[in-house]
């Protein structure tokens, strides 16, 4: 059936709206990637069994929906219309949940989630702290519909705003509205979106083609705010892309998508046959005299493929290699012609901005950072998961607030914002409000938002050089400073953590930064210093130690330091010598055990097991003599 | 036309070129390793890294490929630039100890030795053979491989190329020397590319005439060659004269 006015879609919604009781029961069930990994497909079948069982099917619907953000808790199950929040929920859980909460309309009480601030339980997931100090614009959305229904989507207002811009906005006026509610590019750069649309779509075209790309070739490690948002709620992303398409005055639109992200994949290429079967997509959308269709490519797998010149070359057809930008993307971009390329969480963003207006966006946020911003907060962090926050809340409300503060009551150490070219940042800047202004000025980025944060045990030198290796990696080799200076940064940093610095190794590398960054072809070079960067600016002293007194602070780099029993805390209870994989602890029970230095390999297993924390970690001088 | 300077010069000049070409037209030099004028510039190297100041923002850019625009302020030597081009150097000579002419570039930048490990390799990856090669000869018969410090010149899957012609113009260009041609009368080998062309002889002499890849080529393109188009210039030359000779014996004699 295909739409051929913004009133049949209207007409279209109501009657999908009229036909759904929002008083019946409904089992949502969060099938993104992290709870996926956690069996939800089971846990789903296993609903649909126990439903048939009790003949409750048609009475009660089942729901599986796109990332919920909380994957730390995963699987999660939410039974509307109550919200009632049910947390890692195995096979086991399905038959109690049926009998108890939908047909006894009572709660399960094990299955809430425990405020540890506070220790009581919670009930509905609007309350449990993780969600209630986050401001959910795009997110909410991936809970609310199924992402393979375009019914679900054009229920909750999907593309209205498509629909208002088609009948009652001339294109400049889009434009216009992009620009004043201050929307930046959340894919790395935050380039202002309205002025890069404005920019493209003045720009010269010899056959007047002009491409709209959506970049979902997100590869930081640990990062994963643009496969749920695609995953969960692709119909956002079209609708932006076809509103982007109006104002820019294109008819043609790709979709990059990494190859490694197949339900993303498969999601999408369902979301634009269904569009086109409406006629949201295609000839004559929504009757409106506006063609645009768009295409799905998959990436091919490297990284450096998500700067713009090299994911064009990729979407040509060639090598992806970045080429130099001082001719702009948007005047000569895929096929030499203007191209408009965003992330996929600015496309998200975009029907919002159009819905509630740029006064309404332009509210939130800061001065120069306006809306909100996904993050994925991984790493040592007790509430691992996506993270919607309003541009310039503070690091530390996000990490101790959100994120529920570090697992293990270990101390923070460092949290690392934006991908693997990010910086990290210390504990002193804590309070500092998270915006693209700010991390910049603190020698980080925004980058696409990952925020994988660090406790005590972590060494600095080789967290600068985990990442290095990263970036030596998915380095394309095209410039010198790019492909040799991180390779030479590279060894030092590895010398360093064996052991082998020595002076002027920071100087070295501080000068191979610089060099570097002034220098480098394209983003990827020019930013492959900073988590070297900073981490000397905010952690010299773990440099120095490391070059000057041959030790590890972090304890990480096994070739600085030597693992020992403390005699005055064992017990002798014999667990180290169980766990000990070489043989290498000796002693009788109930006395004193020692470590055999020559034939220990460094494993841990012994630091791991002992409960009187008699294992300990110490300078190699100081143990061996 | 534009006005811009260069290193405090005040020049102007049409639009349209590069950084790289107004500082040739005027004598002001500026290092290359990756540049040729028949080429369309690719800016890897980035040893012609200079500074460029823009509405009183300053940059770094690439002069290869940089085209000017009106009121620009170019500085090709600055202590920053230097800095650049020294660090550049050192990686290369690191990579390259034994090429002469990123000897010779780095020691006119104070560089005898390099700090980092000394590795044995000849090319420096600046991408002119495989560029002429495409550009100009049209061939395509070598590609960069690889990524990142992998990455290498060869033919696909490292076997002898089907499509090279044997021209020689990736050993003409190549900077360092690595790439060296073998010839002999029946083929021209190319070591680094594992390629071997066959060479066809004059059929009057004997001679080495062309490459059966380039023979093929033009056959394919012109239909069935005449007998003469398989002489080497020599014989050609000879056998054209004695036609000569001969229609003019005959004019005489009538």
């Amino acid at each position: 059936m295909k739409l051929t006015s913004p009133e049949e879609l209207e007409s279209l919604r109501r009657s999908i709206v009229s036909i759904r009781d929002p008083n019946r029961p409904c089992i949502t069930i969060c099938s993104g990637t992290g709870c996926h990994a956690c069996g939800c497909e089971a846990v789903t079948q296993a609903f649909t069994k126990e439903l048939k069982k009790n003949k409750l099917n048609g009475k009660v619907d089942i729901k599986t929906t796109g990332c919920h953000g909380f994957c730390e808790r995963g699987p999660i199950t939410v039974i509307h219309p109550k919200g009632i929040f049910y947390q890692r929920v195995g096979i086991k859980d399905v038959e109690e949940i049926v009998s108890e909460t939908i047909i006894n309309n009572k709660i399960v009480e094990r299955l809430l989630y425990v405020d540890p601030a506070t220790s009581k339980k919670i009930a509905y997931e609007k309350d449990v702290p993780f969600y209630a100090q986050q401001k959910r614009l795009i997110l909410d959305n991936n809970e609310r519909i199924d992402p393979e229904s375009i019914d679900d989507y054009i229920a909750i207002g999907g593309y209205s705003a498509l629909s208002k811009v088609l009948s009652h906005m001339k294109a400049e006026e889009v434009v216009t509205e992009v620009i004043q509610s201050g929307l930046r590019g959340r894919g790395g750069g935050g380039f202002p979106t309205g002025w890069k649309w404005d920019s493209c779509r003045n720009a010269e075209s010899e056959d007047g083609t002009r491409y709209v790309i959506c970049n979902a070739d997100e590869g930081d490690p640990g990062a994963y705010m643009d496969r749920s948002v695609l995953e969960g709620n692709p119909h956002s992303i079209l609708e932006g892309m076809t509103i982007g398409a109006y104002a820019i005055g294109s008819h043609n639109g790709y979709i990059y998508v990494r190859n490694e992200y197949p339900l993303a994949v498969k999601n999408v290429s369902t979301a634009i046959r269904q569009a086109r079967a409406y006629g949201l997509l295609g000839e004559n959308i929504l009757g409106c005299g506006f063609d645009f269709d768009i295409k799905v490519s998959r990436g091919g797998g490297s990284f450096v493929c998500g700067e713009s010149t090299a994911l064009m070359a990729s979407l040509e057809g060639r090598v992806g290699r970045p080429r130099a930008k001082y001719v702009h993307t948007v005047e000569k971009g895929l096929y030499d012609r203007p191209s408009n390329l965003n992330n996929v969480e600015t496309w998200a963003n975009v029907p919002l901005v159009i819905n509630k207006g740029a006064g309404w966006y332009s509210k939130i946020g800061t001065e120069g950072s306006k809306g909100t911003k996904i993050f994925s907060l991984v790493g040592k962090i007790n509430n691992t998961g996506l993270v919607e926050v309003p541009m310039g809340k503070p690091l530390r409300e996000i990490i101790y607030d959100i994120g529920g503060g570090i697992p293990n009551n270990k101390k923070f150490k460092a949290v690392q914002t934006g991908g693997p070219s990010g910086g990290c940042i210390p504990e002193s800047l804590l309070d500092l409000p998270v915006d693209f202004d700010e991390l910049t000025k603190a020698g980080s980025m925004m980058g696409s938002g990952g925020m994988i944060v660090m406790d005590e045990d972590t060494c600095m030198v080789d967290v600068a050089r985990y990442f290095l290796s990263f970036l030596k990696d998915e380095s394309c080799g095209k410039c010198v400073p790019c492909r040799e200076g991180i390779k030479r940064m590279l060894e030092i940093l590895d010398r360093i953590c064996h052991g082998q610095g020595t002076d002027g190794d920071i100087e070295l590398l501080e000068q191979l930064s610089h060099s570097i960054m002034n220098a480098a072809l394209c983003a990827l070079g020019t930013t492959a210093p900073n988590p070297v960067l900073t981490t000397i600016k905010y952690f010299r002293d773990e440099y120095e130690a490391h070059i000057k007194d041959k030790a590890c602070p972090g304890g990480v780099c096994t070739d600085l330091f030597e693992y020992f029993i403390d005699e005055a805390l064992c017990t002798g209870c014999g667990r180290c010598k169980k766990a000990c994989p070489t043989s290498a602890i000796t002693g009788s029970k109930k006395e004193h055990h020692t470590i055999n230095l020559d034939a220990c390999i460094k494993c841990g297993a012994c630091f791991e097991v002992c409960k009187f924390k008699a294992v300990k970690k110490g300078n190699v001088e100081g143990v061996r003599a | 036309m534009i006005s811009l300077t260069i290193d405090e010069r005040n020049i102007e000049v049409e639009a349209g070129l590069t950084i790289l070409q107004v500082a040739r037209q005027n004598n002001i030099n500026i290092p290359t390793l990756c540049h040729h004028e028949a080429l369309e510039p690719y800016g890897a190297c980035r040893l012609c890294t200079v500074e460029v100041t823009v509405r009183k923002k300053k940059r770094f850019v690439t002069a290869c490929n940089y085209i000017i625009s009106e009121g620009i302020d170019v500085r090709t030597v600055s202590p920053e630039v230097t800095e650049i081009r020294r660090m550049i150097l050192e990686l290369l000579l690191a990579k390259c100890p034994d090429v002469e002419i990123i000897k010779d570039l780095a020691k006119s930048y104070g560089i005898d030795k390099p700090r980092f490990k000394l590795e044995n390799q000849t090319c420096i990856l600046c991408g002119l053979c495989v560029r002429v090669c495409k550009e100009i000869i049209g061939a395509n018969a070598i590609s960069l491989i690889g990524r990142g410090v992998d990455a290498r010149v060869d033919t696909p899957f490292h076997l002898s190329s089907e499509v090279c012609t044997g021209c020689g113009a990736c050993a003409a260009v190549c900077p360092t020397g690595v790439i060296q041609l073998q010839i002999t009368r029946d083929k021209v080998e190319i070591k680094p590319f594992n390629t071997i062309v066959k060479l066809k002889q004059c059929i009057s002499c004997g001679k080495s005439l062309a490459s059966e890849t380039l023979l093929g080529e033009v056959r394919r393109k012109l239909g069935n060659l005449s007998k003469s188009a398989l002489l080497c210039t020599d014989c050609k030359k000879e056998r054209e004269s004695l036609a000569l000779a001969n229609s003019a014996r005959f004019f005489k004699n009538a």
